[in-house]
């Protein structure tokens, strides 16, 4: 054969061999990285806020519970909670065994917030909260908060700064590191910028709390943005209502989800009074906002509002109250801007004193979510209100104790179910886990107490237990170092 | 001949002939026929022998039994033995006395003497006649007058040699003439002492003429007189014996001398700082730019000699005083004009097809590679204008030019982008990485230098200690030099220069050329420049005529082999694959006797040892790495696409990533290669290149399906621009073939398909050569690789990292949802050589450490809490993230804890609470005091510090991985080691106080370097080629 024929066949052949092993190279070596790794979470650090025990007669519980005996499948917790004063050296153990269940009573002056640190295990399946129930006086209410892992980026809607309002916000700070916030505001009439609240200290150890009257005189239907820009921190927002030095109920605003297109109000009250969803719009675009009902009768587009435009920097509070007419459920928000939103219920008592809570914008839940107290010090009842918007959902309660109940959500439907005889009622009701099947499922615990001056009520989101950390994959690049 | 017989009888004069031998019987036997048969015959003929061993004497006693006979010593100069003759033939008064003086190797035509008398006929102010000299064998026109410039150079009249056409035959008054054949009046002579004996062999000629002229003689060229000329002592075919040295360095002293010596006095100093300047210039461009080290060393030589001859010079000076009757500027007119020399610039630079250069009477076989003297452009050019004359050197700057514009955007001191790090401060830096055993990168390695490394010390050292001026030179400067290497390299197979500037453009320009400066591979781009060069310097080592196989040709291509193997060890393979099948072809084709195959294949093997013995610390790592062969240096392959190029595109030498022409564009370089194996000239260059070319595809269709995991990166895929140089300059080498066989092939073949698809074949390379320059100059910025500032950590924290206790900074970039990692010891940040050695222990305490590492990134950047603890161990105080990445870890970096942000520009910096750094002393917890620890002053691998008492159970930490090299002694006492937190090195502390020193014991590290330095200096001697004095 001539040479220009032996080169070209050769020349060929490797062509040919390269889209050959081409293929096969390109199958072998698909995944360019290595797949993100989760672990266990081993320890946590929750902060309850606020146990000051003021006015008078206010008393204030602190549940810790170790969810892992409620677990599908049950399981025994390793590890050890300890439980402090947030600003005091004292610690002491808090021995979650034999019962699942610590709590702790606030006494006047003794407390400001608690911190609870958790290692081992028993931090995967940890959960805690703090009721307050004041019977009577100016602050009549009964109020419910979640104690929180400190964060970095916390959102409020529903705030005020109106006479009669007397809410606080609560900036804790449970590590050793200190801490420095800034806090933006939007009202109904726009952004406000308080100059101190730009760069905010939170010394380590420490709680720093701020009168949303004094840094928002006046304001109304506030939305609040906490964002750490060094080390982390707890923020809650206690609302405290009066009208004509009567009291109009107070709660604690749970933190609502970060600004998104889509959010998920769940957990309207069942009964009489005003329903509200507070809607803020912390970009710098108009945002056109679609509301959609998911109530116990199905999922429909409520006639007259549904949509309201949001304007850029500002607040705006919608009155659901006739559309959910009387009835459990939850609303979805479309926006074509990131909205953050807040519902508000109000549990008004013919001729008595009303209360008040606030629902926050949720995820689904994915995974198993937990609530750590369902107790009201005095008795009462425990609802659990669930929404299944787009599916047909399986929800599952299940206590540490073993005791448990199966709740059917039909699809696009609401559904409040009375959970006291499952969890008990009074000091020693138990805690609970709620597994979910099917369609996304929204869950909202309610304590409702009726008492002698009406009814009370405080709500809490069923939030997902952290169950693990995703570790991102992570390589050593020495190109990172350079611009 | 009519005329001659026609003229005058010249019955006044007589001439007395003198002809001098020294082993001519080559040339005598015509020389004497010729003298001969002269129409006018001299009237009396002295034959001086310098006792020629070859016969000489007995031909003169043949031809002219009548003649006078002297013999002298073999050394006798020129000038001693015309004046030997001239005393045997007395004075004849009342008549005009000539002197002939007559070489053996010189062949004067019949009517030589008349028409040299003709000239001297009635004009007695002509002193010195010579005539018009062609060569002996072709004819053609070597000399017409000579003359001199203030340089020394020589100028025979002519640019180059000429086809004799009457063109130089109104010349008339000269400076000086050759002694072949002239005509010397024997007054003038005796009066001003003949030829000075000083000068030997060289420049005694010119002397003369100038003295002649000083003394208010003529001196005149008589263009009706020809003579051959053999000119066999310049052309190295006649041993100079009287030269009383090497002949180059003889012959430019004496040029240099002539000029002292009769120039103006007040010349003489400014002359001779002249020379010593332009001695020292002229050498160092030789040896860059003309490759010549034998005449840069003769210039130097040269220099010298002039300077301990000041002496003699300034006798000479006073000498010729005595009979100097005209002054030296009304000489002037007469010396080489200045101007001479940029018309020869100017005629060279259009790229004419250089005139044919005679070539020495033993033939260069001439198959495959060609010998070097007919690259060089003959040695009488030492000078420096003629350098801009070759094509080659014309090329490079225009593409130096070019490359410029091309590279507009990045004219910057601190390159970098691509696998570039910036580069160092000095040129000690890189020799510091390269010399080491352990090296302050990530967590501490022990990595091996590379090659290359050292490699770039070296020329960072050349380029005054920048390492910055040594990448710009490597990168920017890649397309002119690759240009010129390949235009050198391929004077072995074509001699047309057209062909050759195409060829090395096209190379220069390869896709994976551009390629190689976008991306910042220093390796490709090594290997593109000196590619050329190794595969002609493999070339000279297996050379097909056995008289010049020899030991310093193999170790020269081996050195320049090691020098690319430094970058990519791949090419040994390539090497040795290549050099076996060029063996077999020659022996195939039966070229040489049996004894020839075997030196060639010693040859071989001696090419292919050299890169392992001089890289050799190193070439047993790669053995045991095989993955270094092809990883190239500098950061990690940043070309990750999942699937490989396909084949088609590799073919096409497309080798991907940034910087990339429309991807036909090496379509016709690849056709007319393998058109390349139909020439018969040059057969075996063509197949070699083709074998090149098949070598160089199917190499980068390996390293493209072979997933490397370099550097941590997990699928880096290598990148095959070395693989794709190899097959674009077989490629290359082949085309070359074919286009320099093009014309006469087609014109052998009637007109048919061939000649208009040659044609089309043409067109499409131009198209294909202007599309790839097109596309190269206008790209502009977009590669990788930029200039400006490289550093990422704010000022403030860099302040930070120099303290005394040496704390680290830990850069994160997130990517999609891989987080990228960097452990940052110096505070501006890695640098050049620092990738190279990075960690690659897949066990023990340092990839414990690697794994402390990436653990603790993972729980920062998952915001893990107490994340912020693991840090302190690592010796890391700053966590740094560029805007985009702060922001999407800013939250867990806040839950992780015990980070403190730290406003800044450009950059987010997270600080510890927890102070940490080098070297830290430990205290255990003991009753009354809580455990707790203390940062001691310490650099990078090294502390000395004060330490002071404290408990017992201490120990110091030191945060690098333990290994046996570790050493620590307090005040002289050796501390015993320890593994702290699985993987760092801690000692044993007493209760007491004292010096602390800690630091990294080399081992056997420094001697194998010291092992590689002698074994580099070896091979380089022995690359030296013997001496051989230069011949025009």
């Amino acid at each position: 054969m001539r040479a220009p024929v032996v080169a070209v066949v050769a020349l060929a052949g490797l062509v040919a061999a390269a889209d050959l092993t081409g293929a096969t190279a390109m199958r072998s070596s698909g995944t360019p990285a290595a797949p993100p790794s989760v672990a266990a979470v081993t320890s946590t650090s929750l902060v309850c806020p606020n146990l000051t025990g003021v006015p008078r007669g206010a008393s204030t519980t602190v549940s810790i519970a170790d969810l892992a005996g409620a677990l599908t499948p049950p399981s025994r917790s390793t590890g050890g909670v300890t439980v402090r004063a947030l600003n005091g050296a004292a610690a002491k153990p808090s021995p979650l065994s034999p019962t699942p269940v610590a709590r702790v009573r606030s006494r006047p002056g003794h407390y400001q917030a608690l911190a609870v640190s958790a290692t081992g295990s028993v931090a995967a399946s940890l959960a805690a909260d703090q009721v307050t129930e004041i019977p009577q006086g100016r602050q009549r209410a009964l109020s419910d908060a979640r104690c929180e892992t400190p964060g970095v980026d916390w959102w409020f809607a529903g705030a005020d700064g109106r006479v009669g309002f007397t809410d606080t916000l609560f900036l804790a700070n449970p590590s050793g590191t200190p801490a420095r916030v800034a806090v933006s505001l939007l009202s109904s009439k726009g952004p406000l910028s308080p100059a101190h609240l730009d760069s905010l200290d939170v010394p380590a150890y420490s709680r720093v709390t701020e009168p949303i009257a004094a840094i928002a005189p006046d304001a109304a239907t506030l939305a609040l943005h906490v964002h750490a820009t060094s080390g982390a921190v707890t923020a809650a927002l206690g609302d405290v209502r009066t009208t004509a030095l009567k009291p109009a109920g107070s709660d604690y605003l749970p933190a609502t989800a970060a600004p998104a297109r889509s959010q998920t109000v769940p957990g309207f009250l069942p009964g009489a009074g005003s329903r509200t969803v507070v809607i803020a719009d912390p970009g710098g675009n108009d945002a056109t906002v679609s509301l959609r009902l998911v109530t116990a009768s199905g999922s429909f587009v409520p006639s007259g509002t549904s949509q309201v435009v949001v304007r850029s920097g500002r607040t705006a509070a919608v009155d659901l109250t006739r559309p959910m007419s009387g009835s459990t459920g939850a609303v979805l928000l479309s926006s074509d801007r990131p909205i953050i939103a807040e519902g508000r219920s109000v549990q008004p008592a013919a001729g008595k004193l009303p209360d008040l809570q606030w629902q926050p914008a949720q995820p689904p839940l994915r995974g198993p979510a937990a609530v750590a107290g369902t107790g009201e010090p005095d008795g009462g009842s425990c609802l659990l209100l669930l929404s299944a918007p787009s599916g047909a959902a399986q929800v599952v309660v299940r206590t540490p104790a073993g005791r448990g109940r199966t709740v059917s959500v039909p699809a696009g439907h609401s559904t409040g179910v009375d959970l006291t005889s499952t969890v008990g009622a009074g000091a020693g009701a138990a805690p609970f886990v709620v597994s979910t099947s099917g369609g996304p499922v929204y869950a909202t615990r309610v304590l409702r107490f009726g008492g002698t001056h009406g009814a009370l009520v405080a709500a809490e989101p069923v939030t997902a237990l952290p169950a693990s950390i995703v570790l991102p994959p992570v390589r050593e690049d020495p190109r990172v170092a350079i611009r | 001949m009519t005329s001659s017989e026609a003229g005058p009888d010249h019955s006044g004069h007589t001439v007395t002939a003198v002809l001098v031998c020294h082993d001519g019987a080559a040339w005598l036997p015509e020389a004497l026929s010729a003298l001969l048969a002269q129409t006018r015959p001299p009237d009396s003929v002295v034959v001086v022998d310098t006792s020629s061993r070859d016969g000489s004497a007995a031909l003169v006693q043949d031809a002219l039994p009548a003649a006078q006979r002297l013999t002298l010593s073999r050394e006798t100069p020129l000038g001693s033995a015309v004046r030997a003759a001239l005393d045997v033939v007395p004075p004849r008064p009342g008549v005009t006395e000539w002197i002939w003086l007559l070489h053996d190797d010189c062949a004067p035509a019949p009517d030589a003497l008349r028409a040299l008398l003709d000239e001297g006929e009635g004009r007695p102010s002509v002193a010195v006649i010579g005539p018009k000299v062609r060569s002996w064998n072709d004819g053609l026109l070597v000399e017409a007058g000579l003359a001199v410039d203030a340089s020394g150079r020589v100028d025979r009249g002519m640019e180059r040699d000429e086809l004799d056409q009457g063109q130089r035959d109104d010349v008339g008054d000269v400076l000086a003439v050759g002694t072949a054949a002239a005509l010397v009046r024997r007054e003038v002579w005796e009066n001003l002492g003949g030829l000075d004996p000083g000068f030997g062999l060289y420049g005694d000629d010119i002397d003369l003429g100038w003295r002649v002229n000083a003394a208010g003689g003529r001196v005149v060229l008589a263009p009706q007189a020809v003579v051959r000329h053999a000119t066999a002592l310049s052309s190295g075919l006649r041993s100079p014996d009287a030269a009383g040295g090497p002949a180059a360095v003889v012959r430019r002293r004496h040029a240099m001398q002539v000029v002292l010596v009769n120039s103006a006095g007040w010349l003489v100093p400014l002359l001779v700082a002249r020379y010593v300047v332009t001695g020292l210039v002229r050498s160092v461009a030789l040896l860059l730019f003309g490759r010549r080290p034998g005449e840069a060393w003769a210039e130097l030589r040269a220099t010298g000699g002039v300077l301990t001859r000041l002496g003699a010079v300034l006798a000479g000076r006073s000498e010729r005083r005595r009979h100097r009757s005209v002054r030296p500027r009304e000489l002037r007119a007469l010396s080489a004009p200045r101007a001479a020399r940029w018309r020869h610039a100017l005629t060279a630079a259009g790229l004419r097809r250089p005139p044919p250069q005679r070539r020495p009477t033993t033939a260069v076989v001439e198959t495959g590679p060609v010998d070097e003297s007919s690259e060089s452009m003959g040695a009488g050019d030492v000078g420096l204008g003629r350098l801009f004359q070759r094509p080659g050197v014309l090329l490079f700057l225009v593409l130096a030019l070019l490359s410029l514009i091309a590279n507009r955007h990045l004219l910057s001191s601190t390159l970098h982008g691509g696998r570039l790090l910036p580069a160092p401060g000095g040129a000690s830096d890189l020799w510091s990485t390269y010399r080491s055993a352990w090296h302050a990168v990530g967590v501490g390695s022990t990595t091996p230098a590379p090659g290359g490394l050292g490699v770039l010390a070296l020329l960072s050292t050349v380029t005054v200690g920048k390492p910055w001026l040594a990448i710009d030179v490597l990168l920017l400067g890649l397309v002119p030099l690759a240009a010129l290497s390949a235009y050198s390299a391929l004077g072995v197979v074509s001699g047309t220069v057209r062909i050759r500037v195409w060829i090395s453009v096209v190379y220069a320009v390869l896709p994976a050329a551009t390629g190689a400066v976008a991306g910042g591979r220093l390796d490709v781009a090594v290997v593109a420049i000196v590619l050329p060069q190794v595969l002609r310097g493999i070339a000279a080592a297996l050379r097909v005529d056995p008289a010049l196989v020899g030991w310093h040709r193999s170790a020269g291509a081996g050195l320049l082999l090691a020098l690319v193997c430094a970058f990519a060890p791949v090419l040994w393979l390539v090497a040795a694959v290549a050099m076996l099948g060029v063996l077999l072809q020659l022996a195939a084709t039966g070229r040489g006797a049996p004894g020839l195959s075997w030196r060639r294949a010693l040859a071989a093997a001696g090419v292919l040892a050299v890169p392992v013995v001089v890289l050799l610390p190193w070439s047993a790592h790669v053995v045991v790495r095989p993955v270094l062969a092809i990883q190239g240096l500098g950061l990690p392959e940043f070309v990750t696409r999942v699937s490989p190029p396909d084949g088609l595109r590799l073919l096409l030498l497309q080798p991907g990533g940034p910087a990339q022409p429309p991807v036909w564009v090496a379509a016709p370089l690849i056709l007319a290669g393998v058109l390349g194996l139909r020439r018969t000239t040059h057969a075996l260059a063509a197949r070699s290149g083709v074998v090149l070319l098949v070598l160089g595809v199917a190499l980068a269709v390996a390293v493209t399906r072979t997933a490397g995991a370099a550097g941590g990166a997990p699928a880096s895929r290598t990148w095959p621009g070395v693989a794709l140089l190899v097959g674009g300059a077989g490629a290359g080498l082949a085309a070359a073939v074919a286009a320099g066989g093009a014309r006469p092939a087609l014109a052998g073949h009637s007109f048919g398909w061939r000649q208009p698809a040659a044609i089309g074949l043409v067109a499409l390379g131009v198209v294909a050569s202007l599309t790839l320059g097109v596309s190269w100059l206008a790209r502009g910025g977009g590669g990788p690789v930029r200039g400006g500032d490289p550093a990422i950590i704010p000022l403030f924290t860099q302040s930070e990292l120099t303290v005394p206790t040496s704390p680290r900074a830990l850069v994160l970039a997130q990517h999609g949802p891989v987080v990228d990692y960097a452990l940052v010891r110096r505070p501006a940040g890695p640098r050049l050589g620092d990738a190279d050695v990075l960690p690659e222990d897949a066990h023990g305490a340092s990839a414990a450490a690697a794994a402390a590492l990436s653990s603790a990134v993972r729980d920062l950047v998952a915001g893990r809490p107490g994340a912020g603890q693991e840090l302190a161990p690592l010796g890391v105080r700053y966590v740094v993230a560029g805007p985009a990445t702060a922001r999407r870890i800013a939250g867990a970096l806040g839950r992780a804890a015990a980070l403190t942000v730290v406003p800044a520009a450009g950059a987010t910096v997270w600080q510890s609470a927890t102070p940490a750094g080098e070297l830290t002393v430990t205290s255990p917890a003991s009753s009354g005091a809580a455990a707790r620890s203390v940062l001691l002053p310490a650099r990078p691998g090294h502390a000395a510090a004060q330490l002071p008492a404290g408990p017992s159970g201490r120990m110091a930490v030191l945060a690098e991985p333990a290994s046996s090299h570790w050493q620590a002694s307090l005040d002289g006492h050796q501390l015993s080691r320890r593994t702290v937190n699985g993987w760092e090195q801690g000692f044993e502390l007493p209760t007491t106080g004292g010096r602390l020193t800690v630091h990294y014991a080399d081992g056997v590290h420094g001697v194998l370097l010291a092992l590689q330095l002698a074994l580099l200096v070896m091979t380089g001697l022995l690359a030296m080629p013997a001496w051989r004095g230069a011949a025009p």
